[in-house]
């Protein structure tokens, strides 16, 4: 099983009006050395073991083509994650999900 | 006449299409869930705006691979008038029937409010019965407006008269002050390069009766049934033009 790490970005001759008002709010908060920021989406894809090697970066592509991206305005890479549950001693880890790193969201039905 | 209005889970605007379709023009037209696959008995789509599959991922995105997509792409092969209004014009982009996209707006606010519009080509059918020149008054409500196309396509669309609708102001002036999204050169709409697939942010069918400030979108749903007259460019129907400025132009709603 493997974990497929995608970024999809605004291509870089677009105005990226997110990373401009974050940039902004960032200059207020005293980080003058900021020059620019750029904000893109992180999409995690589980993917099964029948595939692998080239077969799985052709689907990963695929999948990048017809529907995570939009070739128009966006670039997109990408790079595997070692799964976790099947090779715990790999150094890289997989993401944990937004709720267990960044405020936690109370319960529908606590 | 029979439109087809296409309902997405989120669409929210298919019933005032609906409205405008059977109670202001006089024709007939149904609902259209987006798994269905058959649209054989429609003569003209429309695809309303809203926020089709809550807009996750991009705006389009998700609704471009509905079932009912098959089947739209195939219409519009068939030579078939679609149009696409703010959302609807987004899922048009994504299923790749017009070129283009739609980014987030410039200042990165929601866009809610009255809009003039410079019609920029009126030969085809969904303007036919406006002169280019001609200003039109329409409310748009967006937060994913902004159209980007590349220049050199954009420079095809052009010499192919497939740009259609411009922001300008009151005096019908396309500046940059006028543009309410950051859209490329003010585009407000476009058109595919056949010629019978529309798109656009404004929202005609909220401006299709003088109730509600405006009947200039019924020069487009109009249009768009009217089959196209071969000398169009030099149609001047006296009984149409120039009203793309009266904002209060209700009484002429016949069919």
């Amino acid at each position: 099983m493997a974990i497929a790490e995608i970024h999809v970005t605004l291509k870089p001759a677009l105005l990226d009006v997110q990373g401009k008002t974050v940039l902004r709010a960032l200059q207020q908060l005293g980080h003058s050395d900021v020059e620019d920021v750029r904000i893109g989406k992180v999409i995690y894809v589980k993917v099964s073991d029948t595939l692998a090697g080239a077969a799985l970066q052709n689907e990963l592509d695929q999948m990048c083509a017809q529907l995570l991206a939009n070739p128009v305005i966006e670039n997109y890479n990408m790079r595997l994650l070692a799964d976790p549950d099947t090779s715990p001693g790999t150094a890289v880890t997989a993401p944990a999900p937004a709720t267990q790193t960044g405020v936690i969201a109370p319960p529908l039905n606590p | 006449m029979h439109f087809g209005i296409l309902l997405f889970p989120g669409t929210n605007c298919e019933r005032d299409c609906l409205h405008v379709v059977q109670n202001v023009m006089g024709h007939t037209g149904r609902i259209v869930w987006h798994e269905e696959t058959d649209l054989s008995e429609f003569d003209a789509l429309i695809l309303p705006g809203g926020f089709a599959h809550g807009d996750y991922l991009r705006t389009g995105a998700i609704a471009r691979f509905s079932p009912v997509m098959n089947a739209v792409t195939e219409f519009a092969l068939m030579g078939k008038p679609v149009l696409g209004i703010c959302n609807g014009f987004q899922v048009l982009c994504e299923a790749r029937l017009l070129p283009g996209a739609l980014r987030r707006n410039a200042g990165q606010h929601f866009v809610c409010k009255n809009q003039w519009l410079r019609v920029e080509d009126n030969r085809n059918i969904f303007l036919q019965l406006l002169n280019a020149g001609d200003r039109l008054y329409m409310p748009i409500r967006h937060g994913e407006g902004s159209y980007y196309v590349d220049p050199e396509t954009l420079k095809k669309m052009e010499a192919n008269g497939q740009v259609l609708l411009r922001y300008c102001d009151g005096a019908g002036e396309v500046s940059v002050g006028a543009n309410p999204n950051g859209s490329v050169t003010n585009i407000a709409g476009v058109m595919n390069a056949q010629g019978n697939v529309f798109g656009l942010m404004p929202h005609p069918e909220a401006a299709s009766e003088a109730i509600l400030g405006s009947a200039d979108g019924l020069f487009i749903f109009r249009g768009m049934i009217t089959p196209l007259a071969p000398t169009t460019a030099a149609t001047q129907d006296s009984t149409v033009t120039g009203v793309g400025n009266n904002m209060f132009l209700a009484s002429d709603v016949s069919a």
